[in-house]
Formats: C-alpha cells, structure tokens, sequence
C-alpha cells in the first residue's frame, strides 16, 4: 500500500491485497459504523477483533475501493479522541492519524484505495 | 522591486538547498511514499487547467511543490550517500545498487531544477485589473534589465547546483528573473489571504461564524453544525500544517507539513457535506438545523460548596460527567471564584498527566485497562481557599493561611455518562440503526459527489485524484485548496471563512448536487434527533456521589462535613433535581460535654435551563436547605453564641447567566428564618463569578 494523497485518504494498494484499518478510542468502548463498498456495519468494540477491519482488494468487485468509518463522541463536554491506523499486508507504508472530537458530534473519514 | 525580492528568494531556496545538498545534508530523510505522493500530486496539477485569472497561483503551487520535492530528493540522495560509505566495506555486493539508486536521484534532481528553471522562465502572465486573486501587474513585466542584473547576481549557481546540479547556466538564471512573477503568490501568501478576507471580491452576502478558537471548544453549544464543520476543517489543517505533538510511533501525521491542505474525501468529506447542505439548503426550513445552534442543555457547576464564604449555591451537585471528563482529557483544573472564595477542582490523572507535560501518546488508549486509573477517574478534589486570610488579606496567595477547606469526592454511580454500563444496549441499539443510517447516506452522498479522475486503463495510478462531479463545486474547491495550501496555518480560517463567501450560489450548481445534499440533510437531520433523544435519555440517569470537605477555620473549630449528594434528571433530561444529606463533626470537641456532632441537613435544588437567543444558556434554580444545628455555634473569633442551636430553613431562587465564553455570573437571593449566627429572620442576595480555566486552555491544546 502506498499513499496517493494523504489529505483525501487516498491509497493504492495491489489487486488481493490486505489492507487492516485499525481504530481506537481514549474512551472505550468504541462507537464506530463503517460502509465498504455499500456494505454497512458497527466495528466490533470487543473481542479478538476489537477495533479492527479488514479489506481484500478486489479488482474484478471494486476499483476504487472505498472505505467510510463514522466517529460518534457521545460525550458533549468533549474530549473524545480516536486513532486511525491503516496498514496494507505488502508494505511498504502504513498510515497513522489522530481524530479530536474537538466540538464535534460526529465526524467521519473518507478512505479511497485505488487497486494497481 | 518585489519582483526582484522574489527573484532573490528563488535563488536562495536553490543555492541553499544545492549547497546543503553538497555537504551531505541528512536531516529528516522522507521516505519513498512522501517522494512519490509528491511526484503524483506535481503531475496531477500539471495536468490541471486553472481558470482565467489563476494561471500564476497555479504554477506557482506547482513550483513549491517541485522546490519540496527537491529538497525531498537531495535528503534522500545525502542519506543513501552516507549508507553507502559505511557499507562500501562490509557488504560490497550491495555497493552497485545504491550506487545506481544515487544516481537516479541525481538524475531526478537535475530534471526537478532544470524544470524549476524553465518554468521561472515561462511567459509573464497578464494580471487582471481589480481581480485581487490576480498576479500584481507588475509582476508580469520583467524587463530584460531586471533580467540581466538577476543574471549577474547569479553568478554562483553553477557552485550552487551542488554534486546533483552542474546544469544551471546564467542564460537559466536570466531566464528565470524574467519570469518571475510565477512566484509573486508564494513570497507572501499571507497578503493572498488577507486581501480576500478583506472581503473585496465577496460574492456573497458573509456567513457570520464564530472565531473557530470559541467554536472548537469542547462543550460550547451556542454555535451550529455548520459553524462547528467550517472551524473542525479550519483546525484539522492547521494542526496538520503545525503537526501533531505525540510519541505515539503508530501516528505517521505528527510531523509538520506546511502544504497541507482541504480535502474532499479523508477527514474533512463529511464537514464539507455539512458546509455544502448548509449553503444551498440553510435558509430553508428543513435546512435550519445546520445553521442554528442546539438547544440549550443542563450545564456543568464549579462552584464550591455552601459552607464557602460568599458562595451563591445552596446544593452541592454531583460529579457531573462534563467535570470529571473535561479535568480528565484535559488534565486541566477547573476553578471557581465566590465571594472571597477561590476553589480549584481537578482530578488525579489529569494532574498528573499535566504536570507530566505529557503530549498525547499510548497510554491515553490505555487508560480505561486499568482499574487503577478507573477509580482515580471517579475521584476528584478540591482545595478552597479564602483570600480574606493570610498576612495580606483581600489578595490570593494560595498560602496554607488561606486554605479554607480541602475535599475528595467519589462518584459511585454516574448514570449520565453515556458510555455507562446501563446506556450500552441503547448505546448498540442506536449504532446499529441510526449510526449504520447515517454512515450509508454520507457514504452515499460521497460517491454520488465526487470522483475518482484518472482511472482510464493505461494511466498511472498515482496520477489518479479525487474531485467534485459538480464543475462550480470543483471549481470553487480547487481555488480554494490552492489558497490552503499556501496559507501560513495562521492564515487558514481567513483564508477558508473568505472563500466560504465565495461558494457557488445554488444556480450555479447541478440540480443532482441539490438532490444529493437534500438526501444528506434529511440523513443528517434524523441522526441528530436520535441522537438527542439518547442523550435526553441519559441526562435522566443518577449521579451518586460522597464528599467528605474539612473546614478550616481561623479560631473557630475544624469541622468535617460527610456528604452525600444524589442527582437525577426529569422533565425528560429537561431540568436536573439534586438532593444531599450530610451530617458535620467537630475535628474535636471544643469543649467538655459537647456534642460531637454539630449539624445535620437536607438540601434540594431545582435546575431548569434555557436559551436566550443571542445571548446564550441560562440556569434558572429553585432550592431549599433544612438544618438542625445540635450545637450552640461557633463565632469566627471563637466565641460560642449561645442559643444558637436550633432548625435552621432557607430558600433561594438563582440565575445563572452566560457571561463570556467558559464565564458565568449567578445571582441569587435567599429567605432564611434565621442564620446560624442570629436568630431572625434574614434576606440576602449574593453573586458570584465562575471561571472555566480549561476553556482557556483548549485554546492553546488541540485535544
């Protein structure tokens, strides 16, 4: 996985490639929804899988790839902090961020992987 | 003149860099993907045909972005360089490689220069008059003098060009001061900034948003969603251009990148949705949501309790959630002044973590693992301290002579946080519907917006970018991430609020733009009403909370006063009841045959808020204490007032109104049958001034 544009979230990663998008929270549990190409979800806040989310790109399914995950900060008074990592299983980049609540409800990240 | 400034500055950047590059410069070595991520963003804007008027900004985005990616290539250069000197030896067989890989690098800082240099030699650009965004005219009209004396003063530029140059020649560099108005944007982006914040070229009647400083604080409700999404964009780039303080080795966006920019997609997509919706839909009425602030809600108290001198509360209320967390994840004091009573609250943890300096790392995603931690995050404290004491009375010294009174305060039970036990089905229950909705609408909104450009069979993936369908959107975007990404992270919100001015007025736009954001708003709006309804769910849940306070007094007994105090909302999360129970003990019998407990009550205050447009959220409250007094009282100097045991009953009516952001001002007026001094009947009105330091701090700390 390479990064095309670090500001849009944009990566390319090779066709059957792995890509795991990691998310924690300051405040467990975790309150995050996802859609990956149409397929909506909740990411597990418990178990083995806690927090995790894998994606197999598929070419011949979808080219682009995308990926959006919704960080909900049910606390008003704030405080609330997320971290996003996103790893691909050929390397050579992995990819980490903070995400503040700052004054916000709700936020969400926009992830595009482009399959080469 | 400027012109010639600049042309300086270019040169500079060049020699610099070319001379660093020959001493074997190996600070801060970028890595292969930021190389190539560069690379792909140059041939994507080279590809990209800037409107009428900004041809100039354009290549001189692209000139920075080709001087970084200089820079990026000789670091890279310099670091295989000292690689391959201290493996010549050990592992010759990997010698060729890197030998070949430095001189690819070469060959790619050549061709990055020589670029740089026929680009600075392009033709002069027109600028149009009145148009700020414009080139200064000027700058267009280098004459062959100008060229010919910067050809002189550039003399060293074959010296300069270091072991990876050689190519530069005084025709380059003759050719590069004639055109050099491509870099007029670039020597001062900030003057770009604050000639359109002037609100010259305004299209638009302006937004009235807040100073993202007061909309970015945690727990300020007065602003909209639409305010919130501008001034959560605004920071999100600034703090990506400043960088991110963190020893977490897993976050790979801590170091400073001062291009960054706005984004359609990535952390900012559904900020944009909102700002889009807000613009086309917000005058509407099912648009409104957007653009008006929230209702008001029951507010946090810092106040000391009653026994402080000149306090305005008659009740103590509980561990409020705002308290605890805001100390918490700010490591930060919260304190109150009253009367002559200054009070600091504030949780171990947090002060720890402040004292500690501690920027954010690991350990705050740990936290929660440690039972240690959970129950110091239940226990917080406080010191009062009365400024009327002390060798300089009237002014705070914070000295031991001044400390009035000292507690612990345990939260047993705290319903009202949301992530508490009893809240996680309807916690689940809520992700799992309207948190799946909302995702599937903006996921929805998102590709139904935008798309992925490039993707033609045969093109470089890298050369792939992500724009707007809508063209006035793409268009108004790319400006303005053009202008981001040249603002100093000082000049961002100027610089966005004043293109948010310059949005694409809704018949510039599609109709299937429209259509979209409509599906959006409607997604969007029920989100925010489930979301409510939760919350008003749980602002109904109880706070169990002990405080134990010792009293210090000058010549009066010490006292100890064990407190419960139990909360609970009604009227749906609407208002907030509170009751305590405490009893009081002298720390010792002041004299033989005296009780030692001095006091029993019962206190209960009514809390009802509400919003005044314009001005903010008040607290309107009701309360009434009842206390039996076992024992004559004590007098400040000591004396025991006889007769002075008794039933003691007061009643108090309070307003609390919003002052400055993180600042209140209540007002209160009592009825009493008696005071605890003298036995009639008493009326009294005080005010107080609560003060919230870690509103001021979150200005300075982005989390």
């Amino acid at each position: 996985m390479t990064i095309i544009d670090e500001d849009e979230l944009f990566f390319a990663g090779e066709n059957g490639e792995t890509i795991t998008v990691t998310v924690k929270s300051t405040t467990p549990p975790l309150l995050v929804n996802f859609d990956l190409d149409g397929q909506t979800g909740v990411i597990p806040s418990t178990g083995p899988q806690s927090g995790a989310l894998t994606v197999k790109l598929d070419q011949s399914k979808h080219d682009p790839s995308t990926l959006t995950l919704v960080f909900h900060f049910p606390n008003a008074s704030g405080g609330g902090l997320y971290k996003l990592i996103v790893t691909g299983s050929k390397g050579p980049t992995s990819f980490g961020t903070l995400i503040p609540q700052l004054n916000s409800k709700v936020t969400a990240a926009f992830l595009t992987f482009d399959v080469v | 003149m400027r012109l010639k400034k600049l042309s300086v500055f270019i040169f500079v950047a060049l020699l610099l860099t070319g001379a660093l590059d020959a001493q074997g410069r190996q600070a801060g070595v970028p890595t292969d993907a930021e190389v190539e991520q560069l690379r792909a963003t140059i041939r994507r804007l080279e590809q990209t045909t800037p409107p009428p008027n900004y041809e100039a900004q354009h290549r001189h985005d692209v000139a920075a972005l080709r001087l970084s990616l200089r820079d990026k290539l000789q670091a890279q250069k310099a670091a295989l360089a000292a690689y391959l000197e201290s493996i010549r030896s050990a592992l010759p067989e990997r010698v060729p490689q890197i030998e070949k890989d430095i001189t690819n690098k070469e060959a790619e800082i050549k061709a990055v220069t020589d670029t740089l240099l026929s680009g600075l030699a392009a033709p002069p650009t027109t600028a149009t008059p009145g148009d700020d965004h414009a080139v200064d005219a000027s700058a267009g009209t280098g004459t062959p003098q100008d060229a010919g004396g910067t050809a002189g003063s550039g003399q060293a530029t074959p010296g300069g060009q270091g072991s990876s140059g050689g190519q530069g020649t005084s025709g380059g560099l003759a050719a590069a001061a004639a055109g050099v108005s491509l870099l007029q944007p670039a020597a001062n982006p900030q003057s770009t900034a604050g000639a359109i914040a002037s609100g010259g070229v305004a299209a638009q009647k302006q937004d009235k948003l807040g100073p993202c400083v007061e909309v970015n604080s945690p727990g300020t409700n007065q602003f909209s969603e639409y305010e919130r999404a501008v001034c959560r964009v605004v920071e999100l780039v600034r703090m990506r251009k400043v960088g991110t303080p963190t020893s977490d080795p897993d976050i790979t966006t801590s170091a400073p990148r001062p291009n960054a920019t706005i984004a359609i997609r990535g952390l900012q997509g559904f900020e944009f949705q909102q700002i889009i919706a807000a613009k086309l839909i917000g005058r509407e009425e099912r648009g409104k949501f957007l653009v008006e602030a929230e209702e008001a809600r029951t507010d946090k108290q810092v106040e000391g309790g009653p026994s402080n001198s000149g306090t305005t509360s008659l009740v103590v209320k509980g561990g409020a959630p705002s308290v605890l967390g805001f100390a918490v994840s700010n490591g930060a004091l919260v304190q109150s002044q009253s009367g002559t009573t200054v009070t600091f609250r504030g949780n171990p943890i947090g002060i720890i973590k402040l004292l500690n300096n501690k920027t954010f790392d690991e350990s705050y995603f740990e936290d929660e693992k440690d039972p240690t931690t959970r129950f110091l995050k239940k226990t917080s404290f406080s010191v009062s301290f009365n400024t009327d004491r002390g060798q300089t009375p009237g002014v705070f010294t914070a000295d031991k002579q001044q400390v009035s009174a000292y507690s612990v305060r345990y939260e047993f039970i705290n319903e009202r946080d949301p992530r508490h036990r009893s809240h996680q089905e309807a916690l689940a229950r809520f992700l799992a519907e309207e948190g799946v909705n909302l995702t599937g609408t903006i996921a929805q909104t998102m590709q139904a917006l935008t798309e992925v450009t490039g993707a033609e069979a045969g093109a470089n993936p890298l050369d792939r970018a992500i724009r707007f369908k809508d063209p006035a959107l793409q268009s108004w975007f790319q400006e303005t991430r053009a202008l981001i990404t040249a603002a100093a992270a000082g000049d961002v919100e100027a610089t966005f609020k004043s293109q948010l001015d310059k949005f694409p007025v809704d018949k510039q736009l599609t109709t299937e733009t429209r259509d979209i954001i409509d599906h959006f708003a409607e997604g969007f709006s029920g989100y925010l009403s489930a979301r409510n309804k939760l919350l008003d769910e749980i602002a109904k849940g109880k706070v169990i909370t002990f405080e134990y306070t010792n009293n210090r007094g000058v010549n009066a007994p010490d006292l100890s006063n064990f407190r419960f105090i139990a909360e609970t909302g009604i009227f749906g999360g609407k208002a907030d009841l509170t009751a305590n129970a405490s009893f009081t003990i002298f720390n010792s019998r002041p004299a033989a045959g005296t009780n030692r407990v001095r006091d029993f009550e019962f206190s209960g205050q009514l809390d009802k808020p509400f919003k005044v447009s314009g001005v903010g959220n008040f607290i309107f409250s009701f309360a009434g204490k009842y206390e039996r007094a076992l024992e004559n009282v004590t007098a400040l100097d000591g004396t025991v007032l006889p007769n002075t045991k008794g039933d003691i009953a007061v009643g108090q009516i309070k307003l609390t109104i919003p002052f400055l952001d993180g600042m209140k001002l209540p007002i209160s007026l009592s009825f009493a049958n008696r005071t605890e001094l003298v036995r009639e009947k008493e009326v009294r009105g005080n005010f107080g001034f609560t003060f919230d330091i870690d509103k001021i701090l979150a200005k300075f700390k982005p989390f």
